[in-house]
């Protein structure tokens, strides 16, 4: 397993170089972007001079328009560029050096099919995006996971009949499905507890009310409980599945990343939503990228998933699952 | 008078619902009492082929041996109290983790394969047992807490129902768990 130290020396000798090559790429792309406004600028104030005396704004609304249309076609191509270059040489390297097994596809995603089957999220989904994709076997779990934005929309009309599309987050972050140790055959969902913490003793009422997703579990470690809300089909099973030491692990896992994970145990195999509210895995665009430290957060945010196999000992197979 | 009436009314409603909840405890009770005996059957049903597995190897345990076929065949025989079932179990339990243990130093046996399907399978009901022992104690907590909680204590007490003991997990079962980390190394 991989350490600072190594990732150390990933960086000096490997990747800093990449780096400064990107840097100069994207150094470039900002200059291009600043000589293009500052070329603007002259046309613009003409335009409105003219609009001014016409008095009308169209003169101003086409030269802006056509000002930002070629930035757009000049700068674009040269972004995507950056963009794949940074993904290929600097991502794909931090993969490997986690885990050599590892395949990994910076344009795909795990599948909509996939999300809406681990049933975490319930909403109709009516756009769904992602990339980053990585897919491989460590040891005898395979695993896979990508960034994912499942979104919906709502559409509201004002008083002139004007309707608008609105877009809302379902949710945003990373989704994680991995081989589980143990077979099993109903569902079990394991599911930030909102209920209990606002409402305490009602809280559990409630949850017990509702049976969308079969029965409430209880189970006896209060820390656990007040974290979490276990619904599941099958009240054996799915303490089969959250044996005591996999709910510690659950709850250790949950304090590491500080975010509102969410479970599910679908068909064999455990689906993981890790939310977070920045883009992952990105380039920046402005200021230097010639750091460390981002290259360790990309590290860190990579291996927290890839080490959840240990973490929840997912390759402990004494279980009649091979 | 209507106001009486309608107090009446609305007590014989509340009654009616503190009724069926302490009764839906009771049944839940006894629902994961039958699910934790089921699993302890797939256990019995795996003890004779274990049995006959281990036994050409293990000359030294041959009477701890003869003793779990003695305690299943007691405890298949039917007709004995919930009581005796969970002593017997205990029982098992404890001596098939010694056997477990003893493996060890047959190194023949630990290799075949035959044996090692077995302590897959023993390990899968191992850990289903002990989930539903874990069932039936989150129903037993459940019935305790209606039965003991006010006002439903009142009724649960005209009712003869009493407080459940829950499944004390015994020292040896804990030790089951290290014949999984032995099997591991």
């Amino acid at each position: 397993m991989s350490n600072t130290k190594n990732l150390e020396s990933l960086y000096n000798s490997e990747l800093k170089p990449r780096l400064s090559e990107l840097n100069n790429q994207r150094a470039d792309i900002v200059n291009k972007i600043k000589r293009f406004a500052l070329y603007s600028i002259i046309p613009i104030i003409i335009s409105i001079f003219i609009s001014i005396q016409i008095q009308l704004p169209i003169p101003t609304i086409i030269i802006i328009g056509l000002s930002v249309l070629i930035s757009f076609f000049k700068i674009n191509p040269l972004w995507k560029e950056y963009y794949k270059q940074f993904k290929e040489q600097v991502i794909r390297e931090i993969i490997r050096f986690i885990d050599d097994d590892l395949s990994y596809s910076p344009s795909e995603k795990m599948n909509q099919s996939k999300f809406e089957k681990c049933g975490i999220f319930r909403t109709g989904i009516d756009r769904y995006r992602g990339d980053d994709y990585v897919q491989g076997k460590i040891n005898s779990t395979d695993i896979e996971f990508s960034e994912i934005h499942a979104e919906y929309k709502t559409r509201t009309v004002d008083s002139k009949g004007r309707s608008r599309t609105h877009w809302h987050t379902i949710f945003k972050g990373l989704l994680f499905s991995a081989d589980f140790n143990k077979d099993f055959n109903t569902t079990t969902y394991v599911l930030t507890d909102t209920a209990e913490k606002m409402f305490g003793f009602l809280g559990t009422k409630l949850q017990k009310m509702n049976k969308g997703r079969g029965d409430l579990v209880q189970l006896e470690n209060p820390e656990f409980e007040s974290e979490f809300a276990v619904y599941s089909g099958d009240q054996i099973e799915s303490r089969y599945i959250l044996s005591p030491s996999l709910i510690e692990r659950i709850l250790s896992f949950k304090k590491q990343t500080k975010k509102g994970i969410q479970l599910s145990f679908v068909d064999s195999r455990l689906f993981l939503t890790v939310p977070y509210s920045k883009d992952l895995f990105e380039p920046k665009l402005f200021g230097d990228i010639v750091n460390f430290n981002h290259i360790e957060e990309y590290h860190n945010d990579l291996s927290l998933v890839i080490d959840l196999i240990e973490t929840l000992n997912l390759n402990t197979r004494i279980w009649t699952k091979e | 008078m209507y106001i009486i009436l309608g107090v009446a009314i609305g007590l014989a409603i509340i009654i009616a619902i503190m009724y069926n909840g302490l009764i839906n405890r009771k049944n839940q009770v006894e629902n994961a009492f039958g699910g934790m005996d089921a699993q302890l059957k797939k256990r019995y049903d795996l003890i004779p082929n274990l049995i006959s597995t281990v036994q050409t190897y293990m000359k030294h345990e041959a009477d701890t041996l003869t003793q779990i076929t003695e305690l299943r065949a007691k405890a298949v025989s039917g007709n004995i109290s919930d009581e005796e079932k969970v002593n017997l179990d205990n029982m098992i339990t404890s001596k098939l983790g010694g056997i477990m243990v003893a493996v060890e130093n047959y190194p023949d046996l630990k290799a075949s394969e035959n044996f090692n399907q077995l302590q897959r399978t023993l390990n899968e009901v191992e850990e289903q047992i002990s989930a539903s022992r874990r069932a039936y104690n989150a129903t037993v907590t459940s019935y305790n807490n209606g039965v003991e909680m006010f006002p439903a204590n009142i009724l649960a007490g005209m009712m003869k129902m009493e407080h459940k003991n829950v499944f004390e997990i015994p020292e040896t079962q804990r030790e089951n768990v290290n014949v999984g980390d032995l099997f591991n190394q």
